[in-house]
């Protein structure tokens, strides 16, 4: 059985192995979000998908890279508090998370 | 080899909708020693936490249908045999929502991005927790067992001191009957009657100091004494002794043989009789206790019989006053204890009284000793309206 030191290791790796694939749903969602600027829903999958890398990077050594996924969701929260959205709206989240995505190396 | 087995180790469940961050949580809860099991969503968590068994569970706040904090919610409104210990992961930091985390039933927070040192440390308290509360079923499980057999003993107890009361009946002309009501399981009143010889009734009520257990056995011990001794002095008594002398006797013999009991500071009052079966002529000491009360044929209303004296147990060379009196047919003699004329209405502390006693035996004297026996238990049980604060003891003597 692998020791508690290679199981972190190893969930790790995997961690890393995902997050391109991570990074590409969420600018994909983002797509969606911008065609049905006003689809709360929509809004709110983009959102969870930002929590989750959040939470989650800081716990498998990114720290930096969770940090910035965390600022992302907050500037979320505006807009979905927003009473009408623009496409246009969306271009500085598009900005943010083109430059998270670069700092992942995605 | 050690013949001491280890305690199995505690189960937890860790719920996450993100497989990698589940799989790191699970890896760091079975690090410390835990079985663990995984769960993907909060709604599969609570349907595993219901089957049992487990006694932590950590859980990701945020999760789709069911979140973190309804879970524990849900957990702590079904309680489990045994607690379940609620982390949350989160990385809220806004205190409202802290709050009312806690108040849902989370038990602690361990902060995102996860740090293994917090979430040992967290753990490590939850286990103390644990232990505790562990401790504390146990004990309950342990006191519980012995209130069950003390309840059982008690229950027993009380139907063999019914048990040893004599039951309604007739000596020639004379009919008997007897009410006992102990304040809680058994109690420290006790009436008797019996014919030792053949001219006299030996008739008494007596009051033990206290109450429950240790006034019941020192009601038995303190019986068997006064039975013996009346024995003896109406055995030994002549043709022409009168009843008076005899009970002053009786009471005075008993007195002595109770002081050398065992010193238990009990004390106990009395009232003692002896009826001449032939003659109709009775004799009454009262130590220390309410005066019987006689209703004489063709006269309205019972009256007290014969003067306070002291208690039984109380100084061994004390002496008591005999009051004699007739009792011809259609004569009615009430004895009884304070628990009767003491006994307080529900809901406001106004005591039943010697004087409403003595107007419904007065109403109930035609229906016989059993008669008074029953209305007296109606009438206290009405105007109590549940459980007695001490024992109600009485005993009709009606002479035919």
């Amino acid at each position: 059985m692998a020791s508690f030191q290679e199981r972190l290791l190893a969930l790790q790796r995997d961690w890393r192995a995902q997050l391109p694939q991570r990074l590409q749903e969420m600018r994909n969602q983002l797509a969606a979000c911008r065609a049905a600027p006003q689809d709360d829903e929509s809004l709110r999958l983009l959102h969870r998908m930002l929590h989750t890398l959040a939470g989650g990077a800081g716990s498998f050594g990114e720290p930096e890279l969770g940090r910035q996924a965390r600022t992302i969701e907050h500037g979320l929260d505006g807009l979905l508090a927003a009473p009408a959205r623009q496409p246009r709206d969306f271009e500085p989240l598009q900005q943010a998370l083109d430059d998270l995505a670069g700092r992942a190396g995605g | 080899m050690s013949g001491v087995q280890e305690p199995a180790p505690l189960k937890a469940l860790v719920v996450d909708d993100d497989p990698l961050l589940l799989a790191l949580v699970v890896a760091l809860v079975e690090s410390r020693g835990y079985r663990v099991e995984a769960c993907g969503d909060g709604e599969a968590a609570l349907a595993r936490l219901h089957e049992g068994g487990f006694s932590l569970l950590v859980t990701d706040w945020h999760m789709p249908r069911m979140d973190g904090l309804a879970l524990c919610r849900a957990v702590r409104a079904r309680p489990a045999q045994a607690y379940i210990y609620c982390v949350m992961l989160t990385a809220a930091v806004d205190e409202a929502a802290l709050v009312a985390a806690m108040e849902a039933g989370v038990d602690d927070f361990v902060a995102k991005p996860l740090r293994p040192a917090e979430l040992n440390a967290r753990l490590r308290a939850a286990e103390r927790v644990l232990a505790l509360e562990a401790g504390l079923a146990a004990r309950n499980r342990e006191l519980s067992e012995a209130y069950g057999q003390l309840s059982r003993d008690l229950e027993l107890a009380r139907a063999l001191q019914q048990e040893q009361l004599p039951p309604p009946r007739s000596f020639r002309h004379v009919r008997l009957e007897g009410l006992f009501v102990p304040s809680s399981f058994v109690g420290g009143d006790l009436y008797a009657y019996f014919v030792p010889g053949e001219r006299f009734l030996a008739f008494y009520l007596a009051d033990i100091s206290g109450h429950g257990v240790a006034s019941a056995m020192m009601a038995v011990a303190a019986q068997h004494q006064l039975d013996e001794v009346t024995h003896q002095v109406v055995l030994a008594a002549g043709a022409a002794d009168p009843p008076g002398r005899l009970v002053q006797e009786v009471v005075g013999r008993f007195n002595r043989r109770f002081l050398r009991m065992a010193d238990s500071g009990f004390y106990l009052t009395l009232v003692f009789g002896l009826l001449d079966l032939e003659t109709g002529r009775a004799a009454l000491v009262h130590a220390g206790h309410p005066p019987a009360l006689l209703a004489r044929p063709g006269r309205a209303g019972f009256v007290p019989l014969g003067s306070p004296g002291l208690p039984v147990g109380i100084l061994e060379q004390a002496s008591w006053e005999a009051c004699e009196v007739d009792l011809p047919g259609g004569s009615s003699l009430v004895l009884y204890s304070d628990g009767v004329t003491e006994c307080e209405a529900a809901g406001r502390s106004e005591a039943f009284g010697e004087e409403r006693l003595r107007r419904l035996l007065q109403d109930a004297r035609d229906r016989g000793a059993a008669g008074v026996c029953g209305a007296v238990r109606q009438a206290l049980q009405a105007w109590r309206g549940g459980g007695f604060q001490d024992d109600v003891a009485l005993l009709a003597l009606e002479v035919g």
